[in-house]
């Protein structure tokens, strides 16, 4: 498939031959393309070979010059890294999102955090930094200095209000009957911070504005200046729920650059680990659906069955969230007789309560009543924003990686696809409760499988210099991570493409045309995990304040004022 | 259905009067065995967190090892133990280490 796809590549660029490289399967690489000749290859790509699917849009700091690792795939499940570079001192590409609509997040990023100037992007809010942060200071750029950013904070005009929630002239001017409800960043029915702006007319949605990043924590760059094994506890952190899906990624990547192969019994125990999380995400996902349409009943007893993988979770990680089963080489803890009975007996237990809850779900009238026909998108609407996980399998769309690209143990024990066509948000809880009985049947075949051996392979500290691009099966879709070496110990470059990044892409649209009671559950329906997506302290300004960075003991005084304003005195509390 | 559930015990753990049963493959605090440690400072090094210290008191040859361990820092990864190539540290699965004071939090080991 790849000499295939990089045969048909030559043959049309017979220049590009020495820069096109197939070094692993399912892979092709295109080396260092100037912007001149990348439009063309793209383009051709796009119309000639159908490479449709955008993955992601990677930023990387080339000393002079800025890169740029485009990752498109089509239907052969090839996906080809076209890498091009523009000076810093003229940061110019044109905006890829007319061809790959799922570029958008991705190139918002690139102008915020790299400082690219991505012509005909459409207009809309800054990406995931705050709108307070100067617009000349660029984080992920090598030579950027924290320091600089206070100062350049306080040179920035104070009126800049935010675009979105100032109307424009005619709106102010024309009475209309549309009504803009503001949902966010901090509200009941979201999980976590992300701000919506509905426009309603009467209760159909109009329109709707998102703006995600306010979790963005700058774990991208925090991992540059660790090495490999601590940025294992970063990576560990970029989401609370899909942790183990985040490090089996990095550690594949790294192990790839190493040049080492993971003993098989530690890539079974991954499978079981990971299918373990997959157990507890949807578990957790169903109970936060369930409660967003008021059924808390549900919501009541999935969590309680939750309790019970991530109990066995415990014993088998060390923790019940980061588990840190993974290590560099291999894993860390290993499945004895007696945990393995304890998994089959909770598997035993989760198999009647999974059923139950399909039970559920095919008889209850409110439930459907609530849920078929919400949120809607369709197949074409999943290939054209590149929606991947549940969402797209809810519409047929099968990109399941551990399908069509498998890794690890999953190559020895097949996984089935499961499709839905209800292109809606009953179609995604039925493919995840489906899912979840996939991942019984294929802990209980990993157990009887499980190979003996040891457990880990060692790693060196210093990786050999090389890039690796790694995709897995988060329990909410695909998962990619790429991890740059220059060959010291610590990486030159990471970037986490988490599932939701791809889903919000699509968001807009599901909203369009629901009731706003349905808006809750619409979001949730993707499963978003916002700190996976923004990654990333954020500093936010509110109604033209200026912004304030405080240290710990000027925030404690702030706290001993505020509280002696209102007639309590706290400065005697001894912290 | 209700009636089954009324004379059932509850799912949740019994954390009554601060006992806490915890299975003892969780991990909590470290355990250090300054006999056996050889000074190498891998630990520290590989603390994603910098939460542990290794000072030696003594001389080279005459150690006098100890550990002082910021639990206010500290994310229990188990990396130190993992790390460590003499296993003069290991976990435990010692889990209720909240103090009153900020500073209290750093304990010797």
């Amino acid at each position: 498939m790849e000499n295939e796809l990089a045969g048909a590549l030559t043959e049309r660029f017979p220049e590009l031959s020495d820069r096109v490289r197939v070094e692993r399967p399912g892979r092709v690489t295109v080396d260092w393309l100037t912007q001149e000749e990348f439009l063309p290859v793209i383009r051709f790509l796009h119309d000639g070979l159908g490479l449709t699917r955008g993955h992601n849009v990677i930023g990387t700091d080339e000393k002079e010059d800025l890169g740029f690792v485009y990752l498109i795939s089509g239907p052969q499940r090839v996906i080809a890294a076209l890498h091009t570079r523009v000076p810093k001192s003229d940061p110019r590409i044109r905006s890829m999102t007319d061809l790959y609509p799922m570029f958008l997040l991705f190139e918002r990023e690139l102008v915020d955090l790299f400082g690219a100037v991505v012509e005909g992007l459409p207009q809309g809010r800054r990406y995931p930094l705050p709108d307070k942060w100067p617009r000349d200071q660029w984080p992920l750029r090598k030579e950027w200095d924290p320091a600089g950013v206070k100062e350049a904070m306080a040179r920035q005009p104070a009126d800049l209000q935010d675009p979105a929630h100032r109307l424009s002239e005619e709106e102010e001017k024309e009475p209309s009957n549309l009504v803009t409800v503001p949902i966010g960043p901090q509200h009941p029915s979201l999980d976590e911070p992300g701000s919506f702006a509905i426009t309603l007319e009467g209760e159909r949605v109009r329109g709707a504005e998102i703006e995600i990043g306010y979790n963005h924590r700058g774990l991208e760059k925090a991992c540059e200046s660790r090495t490999y094994v601590q940025d294992l506890y970063i990576i560990e952190r970029v989401c609370g729920i899909c942790s183990l899906a985040h490090t089996t990624a990095y550690c594949m990547a790294v192990e790839q650059l190493a040049g080492v192969e993971v003993p098989i019994r530690a890539q079974y125990i991954r499978l079981i680990a990971a299918e373990m999380e997959r157990l507890h995400s949807h578990l957790l996902w169903l109970g936060v659906a369930a409660h967003e349409i008021g059924f808390d009943t549900l919501f009541m007893l999935t969590w309680r069955d939750r309790e019970s993988v991530l109990d066995v979770m415990a014993v088998l990680g060390g923790n019940r969230i980061n588990y840190g089963v993974n290590c560099l080489g291999g894993v860390r803890r290993d499945i004895d007789a007696e945990l393995e009975q304890e998994i089959l007996r909770v598997m035993d237990f989760l198999e009647t309560e999974v059923q139950n809850f399909m039970h559920v779900a095919d008889t209850e009238a409110t439930l459907k009543a609530r849920l078929v026909g919400v949120g809607p998108l369709s197949r074409e609407d999943c290939l054209h924003y590149g929606a991947t996980g549940p969402v797209a399998r809810a519409a047929g769309v099968s990109e399941d990686v551990r399908v069509v690209e498998p890794y690890g143990a999953y190559r020895e024990i097949a996984v089935n696809d499961i499709t839905d066509d209800h292109a809606d948000v009953y179609g995604r809880t039925v493919v995840r409760m489906k899912e979840m009985l996939e991942s019984i049947r294929l802990i209980r075949e990993a157990l009887k499988r499980l190979p003996e051996g040891p457990l880990t392979v060692r790693v060196p500290r210093r990786i050999p210099a090389g890039e690796a691009i790694v995709r897995v099966e988060a329990p909410r879709g695909e998962n990619i991570h790429f991890v740059r070496s220059d060959g010291s110990d610590t990486p030159d470059r990471v970037r986490v493409r988490a599932p939701t990044e791809c889903n919000w892409h699509g968001m807009q649209h599901m909203l369009q045309g629901g009731y706003l009671s349905d808006v809750p559950i619409t979001i949730a329906a993707i499963d978003p995990c916002y700190s996976c997506t923004d990654r990333a302290i954020t500093l936010r300004g509110r109604d033209g304040k200026p912004l304030e960075v405080m240290d710990w003991g000027t925030l404690r005084q702030h706290g001993i004022q505020w509280y002696a304003r209102r007639g309590i005195d706290i400065s005697k509390v001894v912290l | 259905m209700v009636f089954k559930s009324l004379f059932r015990k509850p799912s949740t753990i019994q954390y009554m009067g601060g006992k806490l049963s915890l299975d003892n493959r969780v991990r909590g605090l470290l355990r250090y065995d300054p006999a056996t440690c050889i000074d190498c400072k891998l630990c520290m090094r590989d603390c994603p967190t910098g939460a542990i210290r290794i000072v030696n008191n003594g001389t080279k040859t005459e150690r006098d090892m100890h550990a002082y361990l910021d639990t206010g820092l500290c994310i229990f990864c188990g990396q130190c133990a993992d790390s460590c190539s003499k296993n003069s540290l290991s976990c435990t699965s010692k889990a209720d280490l909240s103090q009153l004071k900020h500073d209290d939090l750093t304990i010797e080991l």
